[in-house]
């Protein structure tokens, strides 16, 4: 009886020295702040460093940048610089411009008690309405049908994606000191290998049908490893279609999709996986 | 009753040792142009050799001997590890800065006067560590106070560039430094500084967490280690960190 009674105070006072802890670790906010977007207004933490990045403005200058090195002939113009001034000003044709969708790429960081934490963000939104047949799928409820077609879609999209998955038994070789290149060859297809692909989520946003995917990805950089995450959510707004997707290191994964799920979805996402199709959707 | 006695202390023993050897973290030790340092076996690493990488020919003529000085013995390293749960990235630099005086004149100098320059230098050293000690926790304190930049702004700033002040605005979101600690260094003294830096530049939002060590490398020069990762990584990295040199701390009176 006595050591049942240890038992307990020694139960209550681990209680104690993990209690402080926990509420120390996880982030806790009460206060959320809704920001404008151009599709609505998305509720984020109050204390998150929100900034967006003028992309007209940005280009502008790359392009002044640009003409000024041709000027005063700093570093030799080779055939990339040419076509990428090229590509600027067909952009800017009214009759091209008006085809586009308006893309906006913003940074965020939060302080979750411990560390600072930073993601990029970016949303893609049709400036035209989608014909039926596309349109169809972003209206209203879900139902089976447009459900089977989506994940037809998306199971193309992840057979596609798996060729570039990284099988089980290749594993990096961590025993040698690999020596960089002294002449990196920039202009060579990039590396890029799917660590991980989910299954496809179904949510609401607004009451209207969204959908998200989310996956980890290592992508070889100046010959060195990067592992990152990425989530995309996709969903109606005034009948043409957003796309939002961020991306963060892969050691954050865990902590920004409750983040974003939070401020963009209605309620607790479903997540279907293959062979899985039949579940009902609330 | 003796032999099963003896056999399970033994068994027992066994075990210890066993556990004791598949405790002890393997290490790996990179080999760069002045020195070593050390990370575990597990780390994946890329080096970039700057002197190698540089195309000296685009730089105008007057500013290549000044670069191919400073990247003479300078490296970069691209640090790989994976947890078993995700992939990590830090970066580590290394430099050497060499002591013209020393190096040059090393043949004509009695040994006594290399005494005397080591105790200059020393000197020297120590002033300016307690200057710029100074220094930096002043200007830091500006910045701090000067500092315009808060959490809870109600929308989103656009961030424009078409002026150039955009470009080179820069704010001071938060700092937290050690200070310089004296530390033995490869059994040398040496100096050891970490500290992590939160700003935006140009709009862009980042933290940093940084460990360096300074220290003599056979009475040459100063070799320098840089180590840096991001912010929310660092207690992942702060022990592989301060295991990278071969130190222990100096209990000065």
């Amino acid at each position: 009886m006595k050591s049942f009674r240890h038992i307990i105070y020694a139960l209550l006072l681990a209680l104690l020295v993990m209690m402080p802890r926990a509420v120390g670790e996880c982030y806790v906010t009460l206060k959320y702040k809704d920001v404008p977007f151009d599709f609505g207004s998305l509720s984020f933490p109050e204390e998150m460093y929100l900034v967006e990045f003028d992309i007209d403005s940005l280009l502008k200058r790359v392009e002044k940048d640009f003409k000024f090195q041709k000027e005063m002939q700093l570093f030799a113009q080779n055939e990339e610089y040419r076509m990428f001034l090229q590509m600027l000003e067909y952009l800017k044709k009214p009759e091209v411009k008006e085809h586009l969708a308006t893309i906006k790429i913003y940074e965020g960081a939060l302080y979750d008690g411990k560390n600072y934490r930073t993601v990029w963000f970016w949303t893609v939104q049709n400036n035209k309405e989608l014909v039926n047949h596309f349109g169809s799928f972003f209206k209203g409820k879900i139902t089976e049908e447009k459900k089977a077609a989506v994940l037809k879609s998306y199971h193309a999209w992840q057979d596609y994606a798996n060729q570039f998955l990284l099988p089980p038994g290749e594993q990096i070789d961590y025993t040698i000191i690999k020596k960089a290149s002294p002449r990196p060859d920039f202009q060579a297809r990039p590396v890029f290998e799917v660590l991980d692909i989910s299954p496809l989520e179904f949510g609401t946003v607004k009451n209207k049908a969204a959908w998200s995917a989310e996956v980890r990805f290592v992508g070889e950089v100046m010959e060195s490893f990067i592992a990152g995450y990425s989530k995309h959510y996709v969903f109606n707004y005034k009948n043409k279609p957003v796309l939002l997707g961020f991306m963060s290191i892969d050691s954050e994964r865990n902590f920004w999709p409750e983040i974003f799920d939070n401020a963009l979805l209605d309620g607790p996402v479903k997540k279907v996986a293959r062979g899985e199709e039949n579940h009902e959707i609330k | 009753m003796r032999l099963s006695k003896c056999f399970f202390s033994t068994f027992l023993l066994a075990c210890f040792c066993f556990f004791t050897i598949a405790s002890e973290a393997k290490a790996k030790v990179v080999e760069h142009k002045f020195d070593n340092f050390t990370l575990p076996d597990e780390a994946y690493l890329i080096e970039y050799d700057f002197k190698e990488s540089l195309n000296l020919e685009m730089y105008p003529s007057y500013m290549r001997r000044d670069i191919e000085k400073l990247v003479n013995l300078a490296n970069m390293y691209l640090i790989t590890m994976n947890d078993g749960e995700s992939y990590r990235n830090a970066v580590a630099f290394t430099m050497f800065l060499d002591n013209e005086l020393l190096r040059e004149g090393r043949k004509d100098l009695t040994q006594e006067q290399k005494e005397r320059l080591r105790f200059h230098y020393g000197d020297w050293q120590r002033q300016n560590v307690a200057y710029a000690e100074s220094m930096i926790q002043s200007e830091l304190d500006k910045l701090l106070y000067w500092s315009t930049f808060r959490f809870n702004e109600k929308n989103i700033h656009k961030i424009s560039y078409a002026a150039d002040e955009f470009i080179y605005a820069s704010t001071l979101v938060d700092y937290d430094w050690s200070g310089v600690k004296t530390l033995i260094l490869n059994g040398e003294y040496g100096y050891a500084s970490r500290g992590g830096i939160t700003a935006i530049v140009a709009g862009i939002f980042f933290s940093l967490y940084f460990d360096m060590y300074t220290y003599n490398v056979r009475d040459d020069g100063v070799g320098i280690l840089v180590l840096a990762c991001i912010d929310s990584e660092k207690e992942y990295w702060q022990p592989i960190f301060a295991n990278t040199v071969n130190q222990r701390t100096l209990s000065l009176p």
